[in-house]
């Protein structure tokens, strides 16, 4: 029986290596799928681990104790008697600016505490892991990390500006770097927030306690005894800690009593201090009011005799003024009359004047008219006469007279003939009645003189009057002044009055005013007093602690997701790749009973045992997957978890992984390709055994031809070739084998599809985010000062190279819904209506732009995902006075973003101003130049290119792009097992065919193409299906493998299509010539033997 | 000349251990439209024979001449054509593709060569024009081994290669086959190399030719050839 068995066991092992090539491939497709199976199934958990061992090495804190009252000494002692603390020790932090080469910035630093000397060191809580450097002895010594700013080297003095100075616990600002370490308190690249600064902590520095002085310790950090050595990213030790926080959080009353101790005679030291200070006020409050009466009451005496003063003098004046008034009066009066008087006379004397000036006048003419007619006595004109002449006997009309017509006289005489008798006649009597004239004229005249002379019209008695009325003006003038120096007497005296009395109304008022603020503020401070009293009895119960585990720690949660992720990945993408793998192995093992036909009919005709005749493929099955398995996972174990750390590496500050074999993982895996081939062989073999072993040791009829139903279309069917006929008869012929390439490659296919698609969704969205949604060109955050703005907005608009800018402000703060909250960069620019100009707010599908109004914001489209939210749901924003609806989820790929408009701004946040600007530049501008002029304002704080932004997320990119390579690697490697075992067996099931046409003489290209076709028909199927099918495959997987922070571009390219179409293509044909060989090798004497 | 010669061919078949020598100075010739029986206990070379004379195999020394053309020493692709072109074969199982029809195993062989007969007609010849739209596993023995000569014929072969044709059948239908192929023989000008290790078969034969230890033992040329309906065995 041994031999027997023995014999078989030859048997099978002959077997398994006769066929090396299927030996190979089955143990190549076990190695394959399970090592990939298994070596992301582990990575997860060999990340989480090596994580928490570094965790454990360093002694990383469970929980971290911060109390709005600080911890004093006793607090601390009191925790520590507690027994489910293991360690515990009680520091200080504070968050400060550090300086960036000597100029302050707002680049924020968390300053940690950590223990001195005494401590031994690595049995400190929280060691910090030095890289370089030593440890810090002197308080004024610190260690550095990697993320410090402005590239702080060992040797170099960090010199810090207290952000606030008067309550900061710092001993000292500067300290030397002697250090620079790795933490596991931080582990990623994300230093938590603050409320200084623009709210983000850039770097930690760890200096000794020394360097801070305070008897109360701001933070204690604690490890406990049940969770010693566990696992911190299983559900177990976070139920603990939380458990645990709970409890001690219940007992902080008696924990914290020495500090409310403490507090309580603080608080009645300061309340003593308070009743001194009131009291004090109060007997100031008191002499003040006193003061204020007496002034008051002195005033008034002065004023009252200043006022009779007054009175006294008005009493003086009133009879004088009435009296000159009288005066003034008669004298107005008198001087009057005077006047009427003088005119009257003045009349007179006037009309006198013209009748004696008029008569002189006649004289006058008279006189130059005798001379005339002298003139003319020895000539004679005719008329008319020249004007002179004609003037002259004109004036003379008055002497015509009744007796004598002087003017027609004179006429006449001028015109009389020289030496007429006339002419000398009427000289005669001319000249006579001239003299005549002029005799009486000259009597009239002296008449007229002689009564103006006598003063007939009343001068003399006119002078007299005006001496009167002289006399009368100059006593009133008199009398005026005398009344005007009372006048002003009494003025003075009034305005004294009044500016007394203004005096001490205001003086009044305003001390009135003064002490009745000063008896509000005592009030108040009584009010106060009062209830500082009444507080005293509640200090134990104000104060209040917080616990936070290790979840608060950016790093340790984002590590924790990161590796989930690959978790969630590692389930579907190689199920996917076991079921494809399942497939083969099944088709192999069971072609493979197949063909073992006849030695097993032999071996049952022999009288072997049915478990003796399977037990050998039991076997064969055994020993393909007991290698594969132990192959591919000895490989799969290392490869996978270290590549995809090592690409996690980037963004985390891990020291190492490790990467120890899981049995579980490898037992698994071993069971499944057991099931896969062992299971399939039993099954394959016990319905060949139930046969009866004559019928087995006859050849088993061949498979019969069929007709298929394309067949029924003559046209087309008569039309095909041998080969087609063929090809199409063989597909359907052996449906199975047609349906496991389809469904493989399909697989393969879609697996690929899958890998270039992430591939791209991950690489596509830097040029996405800055090249599509953020168009501006240059970005510029300054502290929120108007002088810099000033600056700032002259130098953006004499810059030739900026084509266009805008004001807005940006800030970190919280969002949102329910208790998940996400950071988020909420930006409000100053002109909304032009931001489209600088950021592109869109929808990603329809790419429908978006605009922001007063009422509602517009959030990035990955942050309404995580919040699960739509369109019209309301989000808390940190500090917001209350919820604000969203508007629209805007395309965007990096961070969580929150848009609004100022006025919104205001009415939710209170005042708005702006601290950052977007700007443009002109095409083909030098933006270095433009940048370096904006940097030389010194008012900016940073400057971002947007050419030059994305350097930190291509680094998260190339992360992922490893792993899409190698999960792209794989599928190809799967493809190509795939493609390869399957034609395999369609050759060597075959066999006798080709033999048969090759002696029938077809060129080996003929009997190639004989037996590809159907393979190529087939992988083509599977390759339209896989294409399909990847479509569906890779959105879930983008969805599953993105960061929180992230979102990956959702569509997938053509070229991921094609690529996959070509890889696919390419291994079909790789496969092709490879078993061209085989082909060729085909020995035709096969075709002569019986049929197997 | 003799349509078919062969001098002092040797074949040895070498593996890691043992050599066996299968051809041992093999030297006849045959004329142009004999039937010739090879004949030989297993293990005389007579598949060697076979396949050297089928172009599937390469002498190791010696010289095979068909009708005047040397087809040792060609290479592989000249010897696929000298298969494709002058060689018909007919397996002792057949060998018809299941999954072409009768009439389609035909039109295979038909399509690879230059100057085939009709395929229609071949069909008529061996009988089995009213099953051409069967598949062979609608046939029996004889009817596939009818086909498979009729496949082998169409090409006009200068030679037709049969190995044991009569080997799975029964004796009334493998006397059939025979007739078959005698008929071609006779009335076709076409020379038949029947390969058989029954002796009984040898009476209806131009010549024979008897192999033995990989060399020729007795060729006996018969000039009274008796008809197939004859013999019996």
């Amino acid at each position: 029986m041994k031999k027997r068995k023995a014999m078989l066991l030859r048997n099978a092992m002959r077997t398994g290596f006769r066929s090396k090539e299927r030996f190979l491939s089955l143990f190549g497709i076990i190695a394959i799928s399970t090592g990939f199976f298994a070596g992301l199934r582990v990575t997860s958990i060999n990340m989480k681990n090596s994580a928490d061992q570094y965790y454990q090495d360093t002694r990383l804190m469970d929980l971290h104790l911060i109390s709005n009252a600080g911890f004093c000494g006793d607090d601390l002692r009191a925790l520590s008697e507690r027994t489910e603390i293991a360690q515990l020790y009680g520091g200080y932090t504070e968050v400060d600016y550090i300086t960036v080469s000597g100029e302050s910035t707002d680049r924020t630093v968390h300053v940690f505490s950590i223990p001195e000397n005494g401590e031994k060191p690595g049995n400190m809580i929280n060691q910090p892991e030095l890289t370089e450097g030593r440890m810090p002895q002197q308080p004024d010594e610190c260690l550095i990390e990697v993320n410090t700013p402005g590239c702080y080297e060992i040797g170099d003095t960090v010199i810090l500006k207290l952000a606030d100075p008067e309550n900061s616990l710092l001993t000292k600002t500067e300290f030397k770097a002697v250090g620079k370490a790795d933490w596991s308190m931080f582990t990623d690249f994300q230093r938590g927030t603050t409320t200084i600064g623009n709210g983000t902590i850039d770097s930690y520095l760890l200096v000794p306690e020394s360097a801070f002085s305070s008897d109360v310790y701001t933070d204690v950090f604690l490890t406990l005894n049940k969770t010693e050595g566990m696992n911190s990213y299983t559900e177990r030790y976070k139920k603990i800690v939380s458990k645990e926080a709970e409890e001690l959080l219940q007992s902080v009353p008696a924990l914290s009593a020495a500090r409310a101790v403490q507090l309580r005679q603080e608080a009645e030291e300061r309340l003593k201090e308070a009743r001194a200070e009131l009291d004090s006020g109060l007997a100031d409050y008191e002499t003040a009011s006193a003061n204020l009466e007496q002034a008051v009451k002195d005033g008034n005496v002065q004023l009252a005799s200043l006022k009779e003063q007054r009175d006294a003098a008005e009493a003086e004046l009133e009879p004088k003024r009435a009296l000159y008034a009288e005066h003034e009066a008669s004298y107005l009066e008198l001087k009057a009359r005077f006047d009427e008087q003088e005119e009257v006379v003045n009349a007179k004397e006037e009309a006198a004047n013209g009748t004696l000036q008029k008569k002189n006048e006649q004289i006058g003419q008279i006189d130059r008219l005798s001379d005339l007619i002298i003139g003319y006595r020895e000539s004679a004109i005719t008329q008319p006469f020249t004007e002179d002449i004609q003037t002259i006997i004109d004036q003379m009309e008055p002497f015509n007279s009744e007796e004598f017509d002087l003017t027609g006289s004179l006429t006449a005489y001028f015109t009389a003939p020289v030496r007429s008798d006339d002419k000398a006649n009427l000289e005669v009597v001319i000249t006579n009645y001239l003299i005549r004239c002029k005799s009486i004229l000259q009597t009239e005249i002296a008449e007229a003189q002689a009564n103006l002379e006598e003063s007939s019209y009343g001068r003399n008695a006119l002078e007299a009057f005006r001496h009167t009325v002289t006399d009368r003006e100059s006593s009133l003038n008199s009398e005026k002044a005398e009344l005007d120096e009372l006048e002003n007497t009494y003025q003075t005296l009034a305005e004294a009055y009044d500016t007394k009395k203004a005096e001490l109304e205001t003086l009044d008022r305003e001390t009135r005013e003064t002490l009745l603020q000063t008896k509000q503020m005592l009030d108040e401070g009584e009010i106060d007093y009062a209830a500082g009293v009444a507080q005293l009895d509640h200090i134990a119960d104000s104060i209040k602690w917080y616990a936070a585990d290790r979840n608060a720690n950016p790093g340790w949660s984002s590590y924790e997701q990161d590796a989930d992720r690959i978790n969630r990945i590692s389930r579907i993408f190689p199920g996917f790749f076991l079921l494809v793998a399942a497939l083969v192995c099944f088709t192999t093992m069971t072609r493979m009973v197949e063909e073992q036909r006849t030695e097993i009919g032999i071996c049952k005709a022999l009288g072997y045992s049915t478990a003796a005749i399977s037990g050998q493929f039991l076997l064969y099955a055994l020993l393909a997957s007991v290698l594969g398995t132990a192959v591919g996972t000895a490989i799969g174990f290392q490869v996978f978890p270290r590549v995809i750390f090592i690409c996690y590496g980037m963004m985390y500050r891990y020291p190492s992984i490790s990467c120890p074999y899981h049995w579980d993982y490898a037992l698994l895996c071993f069971g499944a390709a057991l099931l896969c081939t062992g299971v399939t062989s039993l099954i394959a073999c016990g319905a060949t055994l139930r046969e009866a072993p004559v019928k087995l040791m006859r050849p088993k009829a061949p498979r019969k031809g069929r007709r298929i139903l394309l067949e029924r279309w003559r046209a087309l069917w008569s039309r095909l070739g041998f080969y087609q006929k063929i090809t199409l008869r063989n597909l359907f012929r052996y449906r199975s084998r047609f349906l496991m390439t389809v469904i493989g490659i399909c697989g393969c296919t879609a697996l690929l599809v899958t890998g270039f698609g992430l591939y791209h969704s991950v690489s596509a969205i830097v040029d996405l985010q800055y090249g599509a949604v953020f168009t501006y060109d240059l970005f510029g955050i300054y502290d929120e000062s108007a002088e810099h703005r000033e600056t700032l907005e002259q130098t953006l608009a004499d810059t030739e190279a900026v084509s266009e800018y805008q004001f807005g402000l940006i800030k970190t703060g919280t969002a949102k819904v329910g208790s998940a909250g996400y950071e988020v960069t909420i930006t409000v620019p100053e002109k909304p209506e032009e931001f489209a100009k600088y950021v592109t707010l869109r929808d990603r599908n329809t790419h429908k732009a978006f605009t922001l109004d007063d009422s509602s914001v517009i959030i990035s489209e990955k942050l309404a995902q995580v919040l699960d939210i739509e369109d019209g749901a309301s989000i808390e924003l940190d500090g917001a006075a209350r919820p604000v609806r969203v508007k629209a989820q805007a395309e965007n790929y990096v961070y969580h973003r929150v848009m609004m408009t100022p006025a919104l701004y205001e009415e939710l946040f209170g005042a708005y101003s702006t601290n950052c600007f977007f700007s443009n530049l002109q095409d083909g501008a030098d933006e270095n130049a433009a940048a370096e002029t904006l940097l030389k304002t010194d008012a900016l704080q940073t400057l971002e290119l947007t050419s030059e932004k994305g350097a930190y997320f291509h680094k998260l990119v190339r992360a992922l792009s490893y792993v899409v390579i190698l999960i792209v690697v794989c599928s190809g490697l799967l493809a190509f097992v795939v493609l390869h075992n399957l034609a395999n067996i369609n050759i060597i099931e075959r066999k006798r065919e080709l033999a048969t046409i090759k002696v029938l003489g077809f060129y080996d290209k003929e009997v190639s193409s004989y037996v590809f076709r159907e393979n190529i028909v087939s992988a083509f199927c599977g390759m339209l299906l896989g294409l399909f099918a990847g479509i569906f495959l890779c959105r879930y997987i983008v969805r599953t493998a993105e960061v929180d922070l992230v979102m990956f571009a959702r569509d997938i390219p053509w070229y991921c299509f094609v690529f996959a179409a070509v890889m696919t293509i390419g291994f079909t044909i790789l496969v092709n010539l490879i078993l061209r060989k085989k082909i060729r090798e085909i020995d035709m004497a096969g075709s002569m033997k019986a049929i197997e | 000349m003799a349509f078919v010669q062969l001098t002092d061919v040797c074949k040895n078949y070498r593996t890691d251990e043992i050599s066996v020598c299968a051809a041992d100075h093999i030297s006849f010739e045959i004329e142009k439209g004999e039937f010739v029986i090879v004949v030989g206990p297993s293990g005389a070379g007579k598949t060697t024979v076979l396949n050297l004379l089928g172009g599937m195999d390469q002498c190791d020394s010696g010289e095979i001449l068909i009708d005047g053309a040397r087809i040792d020493g060609l290479s592989p692709r000249e010897l696929t054509r000298y298969r494709r072109e002058d060689i018909g074969f007919v397996f002792q199982f057949y060998n018809l593709v299941q999954n072409l029809t009768a009439a389609e195993n035909i039109e295979m062989a038909a399509e690879i060569c230059e100057n085939p007969l009709s395929p229609a007609d071949m069909l008529s010849r061996v009988g089995l024009a009213e099953r051409a739209a069967h598949f062979p596993s609608q046939l029996s023995g004889g009817e596939q081994q009818r086909i498979a000569i009729a496949r082998a014929l169409v090409k006009r072969p200068k030679l037709l290669l049969c190995d044991e044709p009569t080997g799975a059948l029964d004796f009334t239908t493998g006397r059939h086959i025979l007739q078959l192929l005698q008929d071609f023989c006779r009335n076709d000008g076409m020379t038949v190399i029947l390969i058989t290790h029954n002796r009984a078969l040898m009476p209806m034969a131009d010549r024979v030719i008897e192999l033995r230890s990989g060399k020729v033992s007795d060729m006996i040329v018969q000039e009274k050839p008796v008809p197939v309906s004859e013999i019996e065995w």
